[in-house]
């Protein structure tokens, strides 16, 4: 029985107070460390999934909201652009490379993005089984997203016209066939749909109406038309524009040979042909190591087109992550709050339980204990709690993040866990050390300075 | 063993008290009696080292123990002084047998788990030793105190009204035991009481 161990019992010996004193330590700490964790795995995910995309064209809008919706995935994005852009651009030497983004589509909450290889390349996926789409409605599905929806090699789905929660209607006449899956990246390609942008050209297609839906007002809806008819003067669309008219029948016919299951590729392609160029549209085209001069060139270009805007993801983060300063203070107050009515519960648990043992601690000294040992054993009794405290705080805090995970994966896309562990979670120790030292610095002073006669003559 | 010489203690704002000189050699025992408020409390205190005197010297086992102070006082208390109080006070969050290892440990003594075995045998208390404090009954308790001021093997054993809260049975138990227990030891027992009961006990009495 040495001091350590009678601290011990007498925290066990008051165990309301003790566990009261404890949660509160641990609730105030486990939000702090919550909010770090959170924190930090936001961070890298920015950071991985921005730091290869230097530019991004889209729609005219909210710059913020095209850097989420194109970059991030998340939330809407701000309309459509003609494809004919991105294939004026593909002419120019000095872009080495240029990824297309198709969105507005959805399959059970996830996203279905029309894309190229050259997305995947991005983010370094990489195969897990099957291969990379390639035909129009061939659809290779992101690690999570495979799980999620519990899609594999040969699975068919119908997509929904729509994002998240408001699907609008689904595309039932056209059937994805999943050809591939990709291994985990810990990217955003983790959980999306990757397909090629024809197929969501081929969707849309029997709905003309639908890029109102994505578009948004009917006034940028105009200007897009303006635009898309600047464009179209540089292509030759004679033939297709007589063919646009028939499509609605070849979709029809299409669905007919639906149950016979194989198509043959030149069905899309004439499918593909059928379509009026002003209704091929991208969402967004995104540009990995872009710089300098052509950089410069390309943001100029696109910021004169109507309709259409440029931004740089960079200085967007940046203002996003100002934006999330404030909130991230306020968690932060809360938990030094929190805390801090810890550090009071400890102080007062101590003192009420000092005051109802004040007989104990003369008697320590009379069977030869030294005041300096007595102030050591209730200094113990107050940093015992706090590391018990902060014990409770790393067990509640990475439950609670693994719980927090689960939404914020659906909030941004990205996996987050609760069984990371940050070395900066030790600087938590170290407050929780402090909080313990402190609150039992006067409770332990009032039992070094009790008088043992007196007390014994009153007990 | 216990000699005191002209003692006499002044608590602020109160007359001092004059008390008288004890002089016991190792293995006697003797009775201090005395009705209450007249020092005897302050005399144990004084004699158990808890107390300093305003005037006089008290000398236990050949040491001054007005010399002595702070953690050597402290010490010299655990190891040679055993006190048993009017009601048995413990550490109420410890079991009974931890209680006794906790008076070893604060006194500096290497833990000796057969001997408190041994004492509380003695003491006919063996079947409580992981009992917790409070499912003990009085005259349970004071058996108890008894054998945490034994365990370190005291020269002197004070004790303070050991008897007053217990019943007649009990009393003589407690008694007893006590005489027995010093006797046992070779150690030198002083008891203040005001309790009759035991005046015809002891050949050696002082009165306050």
């Amino acid at each position: 029985m040495n001091l350590l161990k009678l601290s011990f019992r007498n925290i066990q010996g008051r165990p309301l107070s003790s566990i009261l004193s404890m949660l509160l330590l641990a609730t105030g700490l486990s939000t702090a460390i919550i909010l770090q964790l959170t924190e930090h795995q936001l961070t890298k995910n920015i950071e991985n999934t921005g730091k290869d995309v230097k530019l991004v064209i889209g729609a005219k809008g909210s710059r913020i909201d095209l850097i989420l919706s194109s970059v991030f995935q998340i939330g809407n994005p701000t309309g459509n652009i003609n494809y004919g852009f991105y294939q004026l651009l593909k002419r120019n030497r000095i872009i080495k490379e240029m990824i297309p983004l198709s969105m507005g589509d959805s399959y059970k909450r996830v996203r279905i993005v029309g894309t190229t290889h050259d997305y995947v390349k991005l983010y370094s996926g990489e195969l897990e089984s099957g291969k990379l789409f390639a035909a129009p409605l061939e659809a290779t599905v992101g690690y999570r997203a495979s799980k999620k929806l519990g899609l594999s090699i040969g699975d068919e789905f119908i997509g929904g016209h729509g994002m998240e929660d408001e699907v609008l209607h689904h595309h039932d006449e056209f059937k994805y066939k999943v050809v591939g899956v990709l291994k985990k990246s810990g990217s955003v390609l983790d959980n999306l749909i990757l397909t090629p942008v024809e197929t969501v050209w081929i969707m849309h297609a029997g709905h003309e109406d639908d890029s109102d839906y994505i578009i948004g007002s009917g006034e940028k809806n105009q200007q897009h038309d303006d635009h898309e008819h600047h464009v179209e003067e540089h292509q030759d669309d004679i033939e297709i524009d007589q063919h646009s008219n028939e499509h609605d029948h070849h979709a029809h016919d299409h669905h007919a040979h639906d149950h016979h299951g194989d198509h043959a590729n030149h069905e899309y392609d004439e499918l593909i042909k059928a379509i009026d160029p002003a209704n091929k549209e991208i969402t967004a085209i995104i540009f990995p190591h872009l710089s300098g001069n052509a950089k410069v060139g390309v943001l100029n270009n696109a910021n004169n087109q109507p309709g259409m805007m440029a931004v740089d993801p960079a200085p967007e983060i940046a203002l996003l992550k100002s934006k999330l300063a404030p909130f991230v203070s306020i968690i932060i107050g809360i938990a030094y709050f929190i805390t801090i009515i810890a550090m009071f519960s400890v102080f007062i648990g101590l003192l009420n339980s000092l005051s109802a043992r004040k007989y104990e601690i003369a008697l320590m000294r009379v069977m030869g204990a030294s005041r300096f040992k007595v102030l050591m054993s209730i200094l113990f009794e107050g940093i015992m709690l706090a590391i018990l405290g902060f014990i409770l705080s790393l067990v509640l805090s990475h439950i609670g993040m693994e719980i927090v995970a689960s939404w914020m994966e659906y909030e941004y896309q990205y996996e987050f866990t609760g069984w990371l562990f940050l070395s900066s979670e030790l600087y938590f120790l170290i407050i929780a050390l402090c909080i313990g030292l402190i609150s039992a610095l006067y409770p332990s002073i009032k039992a070094y300075r009790t008088d043992i006669a007196e007390t014994l003559s009153k007990g | 063993m216990i000699e005191t010489k002209n003692i006499s203690h002044s608590y602020t704002n109160s007359e001092s008290i004059n008390l008288p000189n004890i002089s016991l050699n190792q293995g006697e025992e003797s009775l201090v009696i005395g009705k209450s408020g007249c020092g005897k409390s302050t005399l144990l205190h004084i004699l158990g080292g808890l107390l300093a005197p305003t005037k006089g010297e008290v000398k236990i086992g050949g040491q001054i123990v007005n010399d002595l102070s702070g953690s050597t006082l402290d010490k010299f208390r655990g190891n040679n002084i055993g006190v048993v109080f009017q009601v048995p006070h413990f550490i109420q969050s410890l079991t009974v047998k931890e209680n006794l290892l906790l008076a070893q440990n604060l006194a500096g003594n290497s833990i000796n788990q057969a001997k408190i075995v041994e004492l509380l045998t003695d003491m006919d208390i063996i079947q409580k030793i992981d009992s917790k404090i409070s499912n003990l009954s009085q005259g349970e308790k004071q058996r108890v105190a008894i054998a945490r001021a034994l365990v370190n093997d005291p020269s002197v054993i004070l004790a303070d009204e050991p008897t007053s809260a217990l019943d007649d049975m009990n009393c003589q138990l407690v008694i007893k035991l006590l005489k027995e227990q010093a006797k046992k030891k070779g150690a030198t027992l002083l008891i203040v009481t005001h309790d009759n009961r035991l005046t015809d006990q002891f050949e050696r009495r002082v009165e306050l």
